[in-house]
């Protein structure tokens, strides 16, 4: 990790470690804004700090870790998205400095795009928007991804509903089109935009594996803390071997979704490595949140203590991304 | 199975048929807890009235006298009728009636089986917080002053105590012995002044289990089962009393909600060839072992044969293939998994809304002794290893 990251990295993980577990946006967008983290990964030309993904990722996992309710893996591939493009000063100022917020689907953003006299009518469904009810702007593609569309949150027949979740501290929200007229100059269409899009989607992946992560260590760090206080037959937990090999394991598994997140924190992550990390992160995020409960027993049964938000969040992740087919079959066409 | 029960379980089947009402779990999707309790009252009342609520009773008590076998059958119907089960009154139907039976004087047998027969509803105060795979670490106290015990403490994880009108209570009675020669088997009514139930929200969004406090209660020394100081080894009687008949029962319905979990996994995939198929297979036959497994025991327990561990194979079987028939059921329904449409009451693990299940499913891989102390009963009783050492800090020495 070079000196900036790793000094970004201590100031992030402070700011963050002092926000309430699940805080609202309310809570940490301005900050979010104010200490410029949004500018971590973005190319020095647009006055970022040119850490690319691995800043990105950064801030994602850091956030993660007290499962803030935050639209910022939205924000942050936005303004990846906009740096592509040489023209891109004013919109990615506006992206960093939270006049313009994004909502991006999580889930499927495939929508139908036809053209019309002056414009474009669009209809359909994006599906996992975070923080839509804050969103200025919504993005969707069509389904062969070669063009992206800002449709803004006031545009007739653009309604978000929000999505009654497990999760409780997170918004999520399915975004829908229905026939909405859209200028010409607000779709984007061409070669470099498949390109584009195409980055954007396996950044998202890398971005919700970064999520996963650092939800998943935290949980992680909180159950091991747990075995080495909590007392039965007279001793702590973990001095049963039985439980301190299983957390070893867990470790061993998060380590190596951790190693493998660095590992593909190129700009520009190719497709197989971006699913192989989502779709190992979500494997073992999951599994660790399912040790976790049952390492902590009764009492992460209830719902006062904090175990149970870390694993619905990380079951929730798992499900985000790409919805066209499972990730094993999608890792198959390319591996 | 000999085939002259055949007409006993035909007769069970019909009255099933005509009984259970089929849109019973649609009625308990988003319904209050009193709604739910309600509800209970009412099946528990048919069940009972069909002699169906405690069949496992000896013969000179409300209901009782019928064989293993047929118990079986009974349960085998019930599954198969998808019945409700009577949550409220597992407790009172089993717990509090077997250690009645096994270990109360005649005089709290004919005051409590009556009762419960029609309907009284016990908890079990057991669990602390810090005494729940080490049971024997209670603390919660009790007193012998002149005709009472008095009780002062704080039990967790009692099933239903907000409903209850009595309480199984396990409680310290004497500091100076081994731990689990002082304790003391009270049978304490939850109206006497000192007691107050705190119901725990669950990460499913239900309250089944709560704390409850004893401050200053005063228990009759009548209200004692056993003798002082014998609670330890009555405890025992109560957590093996429903010994393998709960899971013949819930493996069983495991295997009727297979269909279920087909139909999902369908849905993502419609390839019977699939891989998620190939997965289901999996499932689908680790359940059969699950049926076969708590089937088998019962066979052995009806033969007169019980091995010591015997009871946590087919717990800890349950309860593992219970996880990976919740999981697959998660796995496949996709973000659409993760929406929270409402809570289903009194459909535990079978609900079909797959994240409750899965959440549900840690019942049974830590309440009633987690899988960790299976796994413990094991290896130490059925395998014969040696125990962990007890005293480790008079061992290290350094400490």
């Amino acid at each position: 990790m070079s000196e900036m990251l790793s000094a970004l990295k201590d100031s992030v993980d402070a700011v963050v470690e002092d926000l309430p577990l699940g805080a609202p946006f309310a809570e940490s967008w301005s900050q979010v804004i104010e200490l410029g983290w949004l500018l971590a990964g973005v190319d020095e030309r647009f006055d970022g700090l040119g850490e690319g993904l691995r800043g990105d990722a950064l801030i994602a996992s850091s956030l993660s870790r007290k499962l803030v309710d935050t639209p910022v893996v939205g924000q942050l591939l936005a303004l990846d998205y906009e740096s592509q493009f040489s023209d891109a000063q004013e919109a990615v100022a506006a992206l960093a400095g939270g006049d313009v917020l994004v909502g991006l689907p999580m889930a499927d953003g495939q929508l139908a795009i036809v053209e019309v006299d002056g414009g474009y009518r669009v209809s359909g469904r994006l599906s996992g928007v975070v923080g839509a009810e804050n969103a200025s702007c919504f993005w969707g593609w069509n389904d062969q991804c070669t063009q992206l569309i800002a449709l803004s949150a006031a545009d007739a027949g653009v309604v978000s509903e929000p999505t009654p979740l497990w999760d409780r501290t997170l918004s999520l929200s399915d975004v829908y089109c229905r026939d909405v007229f859209v200028e010409t100059n607000r779709l984007r269409r061409g070669a470099d935009v498949a390109l584009a899009l195409a980055r954007l989607l396996n950044r998202r992946d890398v971005l919700l594996a970064a999520q996963l992560l650092g939800a998943a260590r935290a949980l992680f760090d909180m159950t091991v803390e747990h075995l080495k206080v909590r007392q039965q037959f007279s001793r702590p937990l973990a001095m049963f071997q039985a439980l301190k090999h299983r957390c070893a394991d867990l470790q061993a598994k998060l380590m190596s979704a951790e190693a493998l997140l660095v590992a593909q924190l190129g700009d520009s992550p190719e497709i197989l490595a971006a699913l192989q990390l989502k779709y190992h992160a979500g494997e073992v995020a999951s599994w660790v949140a399912e040790e976790a409960l049952q390492l902590h027993g009764g009492i992460g049964m209830a719902s006062e203590h904090d175990c149970h938000l870390f694993l619905k969040r990380i079951m929730l992740l798992q499900q985000l991304g790409r919805q066209e087919a499972p990730y094993p079959a999608l890792i198959a066409a390319h591996v | 199975m000999s085939s002259d029960l055949a007409p006993f379980r035909d007769q069970i089947r019909t009255w099933l048929a005509e009984h259970v009402d089929p849109h019973w779990r649609e009625k308990m999707f988003n319904v209050s807890q009193e709604a739910f309790v309600d509800a209970q009252r009412a099946w528990f009342e048919k069940l009972s009235g069909a002699g169906l609520a405690t069949p496992h009773w000896p013969a000179d008590f409300p209901g009782g006298g019928r064989s293993l076998a047929e118990q079986k059958i009974i349960y085998e119907e019930l599954a198969r009728a998808d019945a409700p089960r009577l949550i409220l009154y597992f407790l009172s139907l089993y717990h509090a009636a077997c250690t009645l039976i096994e270990c109360g004087s005649e005089a709290q047998k004919r005051e409590f089986l009556p009762a419960i027969a029609s309907g009284q509803i016990w908890c079990q105060g057991f669990s602390e917080p810090n005494a729940g795979s080490d049971l024997a670490n209670i603390k919660t106290r009790a007193e012998r002053q002149g005709d009472v015990y008095v009780i002062n403490g704080q039990k967790i994880w009692s099933t239903m105590a907000q409903y209850a009108d009595r309480c199984l209570l396990l409680a310290r009675s004497s500091r100076e012995s081994a731990p689990q020669a002082g304790l003391t088997y009270l049978l304490v009514d939850m109206k006497t002044p000192g007691i107050s139930v705190r119901p725990i929200h669950q990460v499913t969004g239900d309250d089944e289990f709560s704390e409850i406090f004893f401050d200053d209660v005063q228990v009759p020394v009548t209200d004692r089962i056993g003798e002082e100081g014998q609670g330890w080894g009555i405890a025992q009687a109560t957590l093996a009393s429903e010994r393998g008949l709960t899971l013949v029962e819930l493996s069983l319905r495991m295997q009727q909600a297979l269909p279920r979990l087909k139909a999902a996994v369908l849905a993502r995939d419609p390839r019977v060839d699939g891989p998620l198929m190939w997965t289901y297979a999996e499932v689908a036959t680790e359940v059969a072992a699950a049926v076969a497994t708590a089937d088998q025991y019962l066979q052995n327990r009806i033969a007169g044969h019980e091995g010591l561990g015997d009871a946590s194979v087919v717990k800890l079987v349950y309860s593992r293939t219970l996880r990976r028939f919740v999981k697959l059921g998660l796995q496949v329904s996709g973000l659409q998994g993760q929406y929270h449409r409402g809570f289903m009451r009194g459909a535990p693990q079978e609900t079909g809304h797959w994240l409750q299940d899965f959440l549900n499913s840690y019942n049974w891989t830590i309440a009633g002794g987690s899988d960790e102390v299976q796994r413990n009963i094991i290896a130490e009783r059925m395998l014969g290893m040696p125990r962990e050492p007890k005293h480790w800090l008079l061992e290290k020495g350094d400490v």
